[in-house]
């Protein structure tokens, strides 16, 4: 009798096991389908639907009613016999049957709920795309008149600390220079004529303070240099730099290892003196007799927009990371280490090396970043833009 | 740490994270538009393609120093987790993607399942349901009979995603292509691939496994797309197994 008024109720009535199996389904829900319902318990309940309504399912509606129990008022479609798609309106609500527990489903066919929703979301989407427009014009505006301030405001600070920098760093490279020059020529012949510890020590320093002008000598010229951008092999900018090291240093004192590096649209005098001093640092602060050095490059989306907030423009960009293994830096230090003249060691160096790789990285649009571990590794990670 | 898929938020993970407490620091999120997240966060330019949420990770591990992150990522977040994993592979240790799929569309010798219409079908299928769900979201007291301990809120959070965010999640979603990334990889993972599932059928878990290095393929007794809800228990089981091996 229950089972009779069931199968010949207005509305189309099926359940489902767990893992998707259809244990149940009504007469008026067969009819619609023009199929047997022998034919269909069994079946995967997904057969019914349509393909949207499947990912769907997958995606919200069983979640949802796995979790929470029930689901009301959902809008499916069901896949017809001749493969129309028939919009239904369905409630579902598990339900513990026999020894197991089923998903329990009743609905109805909406064709006219379909034609009156079409025509709301048509007016919705509309109405949202206007507004949308509109606010994002109003917002843009406003955003842009702003920008436009700040901007004006920082390029007046930046012109004005611009030629500071540059009458500065010219008294320092070239006025000192001479003078440091004509100090090193006597020192070295007074050295000839009176050899003394004092006079070598004295020798030494002033040695020293070239090597700080020769740094920032080459700071200054990465300021003022006009970018001259090629399509740049790695491979080839490493060889060069490693030659260049290997010129001043003992070539045993260094392995580097690399393969397959990616070419980028950058400049490459700028990138070869980039190599040249994290390779360089790698010698000076290696742990042991020789220091090893992997170069490995990988292409990755990253947001374009680095200063303006909440703007984002995924492009691709290369991720260049060059580790060594020698004594490292407490990982705290890892933003001062691309500080100009900031030494964390005093052993070597003038603490200019970093400070030009970040400046490097700068005049590409890209952006440097350090990890380290003490007497574990130094790990350079550059990223920078394949095209500019 | 847990990553929701597509139509869901962190609640989906229920069944498995309690077996995991004692020995893990166990981190659970909504992505910015989904569950309870702050929806003024949400970006549309940003969220525009899974590198917004691979951000969403990022800034997570980055604000807790979170280091030797087991990430697990369910259905689109394997995909979010290996755009993180590539970007900071030094604070990952391995990645277990639940029904993962590398590209939801089919594309010249490549079968992901769909086509275009079926997309825009799906779209249209979500926004039908935004409008009956007006008053279904509504807080009310849940009454729940085989699983008592899940609470009221539930209603509340539960897929109360903003509808103009779904929809953007959805196309970020299924019109993502990440089979030139595979290769990037450097972390261990694992792919949990259900039998039976439409969303990620079994030639897209064989694509991944051939072209992700140090790749483990477990082929699950579970169907459909969601293991982790519908056979906790196995999921729980290979997730551990797996875990232990590489341990």
């Amino acid at each position: 009798m229950t089972r009779h008024l069931l199968d010949s109720a207005p509305c189309g009535y099926f359940a489902f096991s767990d893992d998707g199996i259809i244990k149940y389904v009504n007469q008026t829900l067969a009819d619609l389908l023009k199929r047997d319902t022998n034919e269909l318990i069994g079946n995967n309940v997904e057969s019914i639907f349509t393909l949207a309504t499947r990912i769907f399912f997958q995606t919200h509606f069983f979640p949802l009613i796995k979790l929470q129990g029930f689901a009301e008022e959902i809008f499916i479609s069901i896949l017809g016999s001749d493969g129309q798609h028939l919009p239904v309106l369905l409630n579902a609500r598990r339900v513990n049957f026999i020894d197991q527990t089923l998903t329990s489903c009743a609905f109805i066919v909406v064709p006219n709920r379909k034609k009156f929703e079409d025509e709301l979301l048509l007016a919705k989407r509309l109405a949202e795309k206007a507004l949308a427009e509109n606010t994002a014009l109003m917002q843009a505006k406003a955003d842009l008149g702003l920008q436009a301030e700040q901007l004006d405001r920082q390029m007046q600070n930046v012109s004005r600390q611009n030629n500071e920098l540059k009458q500065f760093s010219h008294v320092i490279t070239h006025s000192l220079k001479e003078p440091l020059r004509k100090i090193l020529l006597f020192t070295g012949k007074l050295n000839d004529e009176v050899s003394s510890p004092t006079m070598s020590k004295l020798l030494r320093s002033a040695d020293q303070m070239r090597a700080v002008i020769t740094g920032l000598q080459q700071y200054v010229w990465l300021n003022e240099k006009v970018n001259e951008f090629s399509q740049v092999d790695l491979n080839d900018i490493v060889v060069k730099a490693s030659a260049q090291l290997f010129d001043e240093i003992d070539p045993k004192l260094l392995s580097v290892s690399y393969q397959n590096l990616h070419t980028l649209e950058g400049d490459a005098d700028q990138l070869r003196l980039l190599f040249y001093h994290v390779l360089l640092n790698a010698v000076r602060f290696r742990k042991g007799d020789a220091s090893s050095v992997t170069i490995t490059s990988t292409v990755l989306k990253q947001n374009k927009f680095r200063s303006i907030e909440d703007r984002y423009k995924y492009e691709n960009y290369l991720r260049l990371v060059i580790e060594d293994n020698g004594i490292g830096f407490d990982p705290k230090y890892k933003e001062h280490v691309f500080e100009l003249f900031r030494k964390l060691d005093v052993t070597g160096g003038q603490g200019v090396g970093l400070a030009l790789c970040r400046k490097i990285a700068d005049n590409h649009h890209g952006f440097a970043e350090a990890e380290s571990e003490i007497n574990m590794f130094t790990r350079i990670i550059v990223w920078l833009p394949l095209s500019q | 740490m847990f990553a929701h898929g597509f139509g869901c938020d962190q609640n989906m993970w229920r069944y498995l994270t309690p077996d995991f407490e004692e020995n893990y620091k166990v981190i659970l999120f909504d992505y910015v538009g989904a569950g309870k997240s702050d929806k003024s966060a949400y970006i549309p330019e940003r969220y525009s393609s899974l590198h917004g949420y691979a951000q969403d990770v990022l800034d997570i591990i980055e604000a807790m120093s979170l280091r030797d992150v087991v990430f697990v990522g369910h259905s689109v977040s394997s995909m979010i987790g290996l755009l993180a994993a590539i970007e900071k592979p030094e604070n990952f240790k391995s990645l277990i993607m639940v029904g993962p799929s590398a590209c939801y569309i089919n594309k010249e010798d490549y079968i992901g399942g769909f086509d275009h219409k079926d997309i825009d079908g799906l779209l249209e299928t979500m926004e039908k349901n935004y409008i009956g769900w007006a008053n279904f979201l509504a807080p009310q007291i849940m009454k729940n009979d085989d699983r008592p301990e899940l609470a009221g809120e539930l209603t509340e959070s539960f897929c109360s995603t903003d509808p103009k965010i779904a929809s953007d999640f959805a196309r970020a979603t299924f019109l993502s292509d990440n089979r030139e990334d595979l290769h990037k990889l450097r972390t261990p993972s694992l792919l949990l691939q259900c039998s039976d599932d439409l969303i990620a059928p079994l030639a897209v878990g064989n694509y991944l496994h051939k072209h992700l290095p140090g790749s483990t393929l477990r082929v699950m007794k579970a169907k459909g797309h969601c293991p982790h809800m519908s056979e906790p228990q196995e999921t729980l089981q290979l997730i551990k197994e797996y875990l232990l091996l590489r341990a």
